[in-house]
């Protein structure tokens, strides 16, 4: 399998080439081309009850798209929704923990699975499903604006909203920033409190940060 | 006429340096500045009367009017920028036709004509619209995206979302289909995507319009009243 990543960083979109048997899972609806000769097919994402209860609370697509080549090699470009950059990630050892929205591509041989981010994770939008990514071969996540790799060495906080992916190897715990006055006027939310090693990715802008600014703009 | 673009891709912006004679017809709305010496005329999109004025404005997405620059004496510059973030390329045209979806379009030499090509109840059963202008003639053109843009040949068949489609060659056959099985348009979040036959040129852009216009109604509280 071959991808280029074209148009970074704002407008990002990859370009995969599958040889003969190849094939790539994507989330639905974020196919811009693909050659003809090329099979889709459509399957629920991480079983039954976990697509459903994410549809239900998490908004999100319940089905994923699977592209294989069949005789010939073919070509399928992907693009988030929303404006921003796209990273590769080559999985092997440590398994990666994916903010729902984030989740663009992966080869079949990732296998992912839906993880529950806890009840006080409830309160963040961001944190309530999380996809975990194990087994080997190519990632691809998206984020909204630019895309950064921290590496933790012990602890690191972060702004829910910012959040991309994580090592398993980190744990998280959901945290209001302060006291509930600070959560209230400081217009920081939730925090997520990291800890252990591992890499962190974070995305520079926060979409609903994005709209409640429209909000405010419009005549609603 | 001389085109130079820049702030490539995100924020893109076309100054046109115009000598006696050059006229360069723009979406309304996209002037960003010109020379004291330029002149602008506002006039209908086609020049086939009010009608298919009318036409254009209503199922072409653009506007009613166009702005038409020249120079009146010596040299001048007018800067056109498109509306949303993304990208402008410039391309040619030969007599040979293009299709450029209604967003896609920022300018043309005002030797190219353009007419409008109602695409029927396809795309509305999509629930993006699905209109195109069409330029032919000779002269200059210039395509805006939303997002990056890329051309690509297509000597065959070749499938694209219908929202990333800026422009086609008329060379290019195209139909308005189902992604992949009836279980896959159903349930695949794709929607519509367009197949191409032949050859001949199609622009891609890396953003969809009618995405962000389904993620702004679904994060926005709804209207009141």
């Amino acid at each position: 399998m071959k991808h280029s990543i074209k148009h970074k960083p704002s407008y990002a979109m990859v370009d995969i080439e599958l040889a003969p048997g190849e094939s790539i899972q994507a989330e639905a609806g974020v196919m811009v081309y693909m050659s003809e000769d090329i099979q889709v097919n459509s399957v629920l994402g991480g079983g039954f009850i976990s697509a459903l209860l994410r549809k239900v609370f998490g908004g999100e697509s319940l089905f994923f798209n699977i592209f294989s080549a069949r005789q010939a090699p073919v070509s399928v470009g992907f693009a988030p929704d929303l404006a921003g950059d796209i990273i590769q990630l080559d999985m092997s050892e440590t398994p990666v923990v994916i903010q729902r929205g984030s989740y663009l591509c992966s080869e079949t041989s990732v296998v992912l699975k839906t993880r529950f981010g806890g009840w006080k994770s409830i309160f963040s939008r961001e944190g309530v499903f999380l996809l975990e990514a194990g087994g080997k071969g190519n990632l691809f996540l998206s984020a909204y604006g630019s895309i950064m790799e921290i590496d933790v060495l012990d602890e690191y906080i972060l702004d829910s909203g910012h959040m991309v992916a994580f090592e398993k190897s980190l744990d998280f715990t959901v945290t209001k920033t302060g006291g509930w006055k600070s959560t209230v006027f400081s217009g920081e939310g939730l925090t997520m409190n990291f800890k252990g090693r591992g890499k962190l990715w974070i995305q520079t802008r926060v979409p609903r940060g994005f709209i409640s600014w429209l909000i405010r703009l419009l005549p609603i | 006429m001389k085109i130079d673009i820049k702030f490539k891709p995100g924020y893109a912006m076309a100054t046109i340096s115009l000598k006696e004679g050059d006229k360069i017809r723009a979406e309304s709305g996209a002037m960003v500045a010109k020379s004291a010496n330029v002149d602008m005329i506002t006039e209908k999109t086609s020049r086939g009367g009010v009608l298919k004025s009318l036409k254009a404005a209503f199922f072409g997405g653009e506007s009613f009017w166009m702005n038409l620059f020249s120079v009146k004496n010596g040299k001048g510059e007018v800067m056109l920028a498109p509306t949303l973030p993304g990208d402008i390329i410039e391309e040619e045209l030969n007599n040979n036709v293009l299709y450029v979806q209604s967003t896609g379009f920022l300018a043309a030499d005002a030797a190219i004509d353009i007419d409008t090509k109602f695409q029927g109840l396809r795309g509305f059963f999509s629930g993006e619209s699905l209109f195109f202008l069409k330029l032919s003639g000779q002269g200059k053109i210039l395509l805006s995206s939303y997002g990056g843009i890329e051309k690509r040949n297509v000597n065959g068949t070749f499938i694209v979302d219908t929202g990333h489609i800026v422009a086609f060659d008329e060379t290019l056959n195209y139909q308005v289909t189902k992604f992949g099985s009836w279980k896959s348009f159903l349930i695949g979040g794709e929607g519509l995507v367009a197949r191409f036959t032949g050859h001949g040129n199609v622009w891609i852009q890396s953003r969809n319009v009618p995405v962000l216009g389904q993620w702004l109604r679904n994060s926005l509280p709804p209207k009141k009243g």
